[in-house]
C-alpha cells in the first residue's frame, strides 16, 4: 500500500513538472512570436516614415525646380525682347547706343566696378593691446553682413567682391592682394536696406558678443559698431587681383 | 504553488499587453497601408515630375545659351565697325559681364564634395557632424584665399551679392534651396587649391570620429562653372547702390 502511494506521488510530481514544461514552453514561444511581430511592427513604421521623407524632398525639389525654371523662362523671354528690339531698330536704322551705356553702367555698379553710396552701417574693428587682428574675425564681421543683405562692402576702403581674397601673413591682412598691419583698427563699411539698419545693428552687437566669449580675456576684441546716414564705398580698380580672370575660358570655346 | 501561479499569470498578463500594442498597431498600419499605396503614387509622380523638369531646365539653359550668343552677335552687326568707341564699349560691357559672374566659364580646378555623416543619429551625433551654412562659406573663402578665380556651390554661381544661409534643414544659396551633397567647383591654381583643401585643419578634425562628415576633393581639367542665372534679380541686388560722384570717394 505504502509503495503505491509513493509511486503515485512520483507520478504526480512528474506530471507537474511536466505541465509546467509545457506552460512555459508555450509561454516562451508565444513570447518569441511577439517579439518577432513587435520588431516586424517597427521595421515597418520605419518603411513608412521614410517613404514620407522622401515623398517631402521630391516635392521639395520639384518645387523649387518649377519656380527655377519659370525664371529661367522669363529670363529668355526678356533677352528675346531684347533682340528683337535691337533688330527693329536696326530695319529703322535707329541704333540706341544708350542701351548699352546703361547696361554697362548696371552691370559696373553688380560687378562692383563702380563707387556706391547709400546709408549704411560701419564696424571697426581691433584688438585691445597688443594682440593683432587674425583674418577669421575679418571674415566672421563680413560674412555676417553679406548675409544680412549688404549691397556693397569694404574693407580700409578696398572693394569686397565675391573673388575678394582676406588672408593673414605674419604681420599684415591682405585684402584685394593689398597688405594692412594686423595691429591697426579695419575699418568695415556697408550699404545695407534703410528698413533694415536697426535689426542688422542688432544681429552684429550679438556676433561681437559671440565672438567675445570665444576669445580669451587677454585677447579682448573690440567691434564699434554705429549706423551712418550715408556710407561711400569705392569701386575696384578692373586690373586688380580680385579680378584675375587669366584661368577663365568662355565655356562655349572648344565645346 | 501559488508563487508559479501568480508568475505564469504575470507573464500571460504582459504578453496580453505587447498583444493589444500590436494588434492596435496593426490596425493603425492597416488603415495607413491605403495611405502608404498613395505615398508610393505620389513618388512615383514626383520623380517622374522632376525628370520632366530637368529635362525643361536642359532646354531652357541651351536656349540661354544660344539667345544671348544671338544678341552679341548682333550687337557686333549693328554696330559701325569703324567706330572705335562703339566697338570699345561692346568689348567692355563683355568684360563687366564676365567679371561680374554673367558668363559660364570652364578652365582646370577643382570639385569639393561636401555631406552630413552618413546615418547621422540626432541624439548620439555631435551637430557638426551636418552640413551648415557656415561649412559652405569656410570652404568657399578657402579656396578663394587660395585663388580661385571662379566658384559654384551646387552649380550656383558665387558672385557679389550672393548669399549663403541655413533655413531651417536646407541650406539657401542665391535664394535658392540646395540640399547636401554640397558639390563646390572652383576654377583656380589647381596645385594650391589642392594643397589647401588637403591641409585644412577645419576639415582633417571634421573628417575624424566623432564628426565623420564626409569630404572628398578631386581635380578636374576643363571645369565648367555656370553663369549667375538669376539675371533678373540684379536690378534687385543693387537696389540701394547709388553711383557716387568723383567729389564723394574716400582717398585711399
Amino acid at each position: 500500500m505504502g509503495i503505491f502511494k509513493q509511486d503515485n506521488q512520483i507520478k504526480g510530481v512528474v506530471m507537474r513538472i511536466k505541465n509546467s514544461i509545457i506552460k512555459y514552453s508555450a509561454i516562451t514561444i508565444i513570447a518569441v512570436i511577439l517579439g518577432i511581430a513587435l520588431a516586424l511592427q517597427i521595421k515597418t513604421s520605419n518603411i513608412a516614415a521614410h517613404e514620407s521623407i522622401d515623398l517631402t524632398e521630391l516635392q521639395n525639389n520639384v518645387r523649387s525646380y518649377a519656380e527655377k525654371n519659370a525664371e529661367l523662362n522669363d529670363r529668355n523671354k526678356e533677352l528675346y525682347s531684347e533682340i528683337e528690339k535691337l533688330r527693329n531698330a536696326q530695319l529703322e536704322g535707329d541704333i540706341n547706343y544708350q542701351d548699352i551705356l546703361a547696361e554697362q553702367e548696371r552691370l559696373s555698379v553688380f560687378a562692383g566696378l563702380t563707387a556706391v553710396q547709400n546709408s549704411g552701417i560701419t564696424v571697426t574693428l581691433g584688438m585691445a593691446g597688443q594682440s593683432m587682428i587674425t583674418d577669421s574675425y575679418i571674415r566672421f564681421v563680413v560674412n555676417e553682413l553679406n548675409a544680412l543683405g549688404a549691397q556693397a562692402i569694404s574693407i580700409n576702403e578696398q572693394r569686397k567682391v565675391a573673388t575678394t581674397e582676406i588672408r593673414a601673413s605674419s604681420e599684415n591682412i591682405i585684402i584685394n592682394g593689398v597688405a594692412y598691419p594686423r595691429s591697426e583698427d579695419f575699418i568695415i563699411k556697408a550699404i545695407v536696406p534703410p528698413e533694415q539698419q536697426d535689426s542688422i545693428v542688432l544681429a552684429l552687437e550679438t556676433l561681437k558678443n559671440a565672438l567675445k566669449e570665444q576669445i580669451d580675456s587677454e585677447q579682448q576684441i573690440e567691434m564699434i559698431i554705429s549706423k551712418e546716414q550715408k556710407v561711400v564705398i569705392p569701386g575696384l580698380n578692373e586690373d586688380s587681383i580680385a579680378y584675375k580672370t587669366n584661368l577663365l575660358n568662355p565655356a562655349e570655346d572648344n565645346e | 504553488m501559488t508563487k508559479n501561479k501568480i508568475l505564469i499569470q504575470l507573464a500571460i498578463t504582459i504578453i496580453l499587453i505587447i498583444s493589444g500594442f500590436i494588434l492596435s498597431r496593426h490596425f493603425t498600419q492597416i488603415r495607413s497601408e491605403m495611405d502608404s499605396t498613395l505615398n508610393l503614387a505620389a513618388i512615383q509622380e514626383a520623380r517622374l515630375e522632376l525628370v520632366e523638369l530637368q529635362n525643361v531646365r536642359k532646354n531652357l539653359e541651351i536656349d540661354y545659351k544660344n539667345l544671348r550668343k544671338e544678341l552679341n552677335d548682333l550687337w557686333y552687326e549693328v554696330i559701325d565697325a569703324d567706330d572705335d568707341e562703339q566697338l570699345e564699349l561692346l568689348y567692355k560691357l563683355a568684360r563687366t559681364r564676365e567679371i561680374a559672374g554673367l558668363t559660364e566659364v570652364k578652365g582646370n580646378g577643382v570639385i569639393v564634395t561636401i555631406n552630413d555623416k552618413e546615418n547621422y543619429d540626432p541624439l548620439s551625433d555631435p551637430i557638426q557632424s551636418l552640413i551648415h551654412d557656415q561649412n559652405i562659406i569656410y570652404l568657399v573663402d578657402l579656396l578663394v584665399d587660395n585663388g580661385a578665380q571662379a566658384v559654384s556651390v551646387n552649380d550656383l554661381r558665387i558672385v557679389n551679392s550672393s548669399q549663403i544661409f541655413c533655413i531651417g534643414t536646407t541650406v539657401l544659396c542665391n535664394n535658392q534651396r540646395t540640399i547636401p551633397p554640397y558639390e563646390i567647383k572652383a576654377i583656380g591654381p589647381q596645385d594650391q587649391l589642392k594643397a589647401a583643401l588637403d591641409a585644412d585643419p577645419l576639415y582633417l578634425k571634421l573628417q575624424k570620429e566623432p564628426y565623420s562628415v564626409r569630404f572628398s576633393s578631386v581635380l578636374v581639367n576643363d571645369l565648367v562653372i555656370n553663369e549667375y542665372e538669376t539675371i533678373g534679380t540684379i536690378t534687385k541686388d543693387i537696389e540701394y547702390l547709388k553711383i557716387a560722384t568723383d567729389y564723394e570717394i574716400p582717398k585711399k
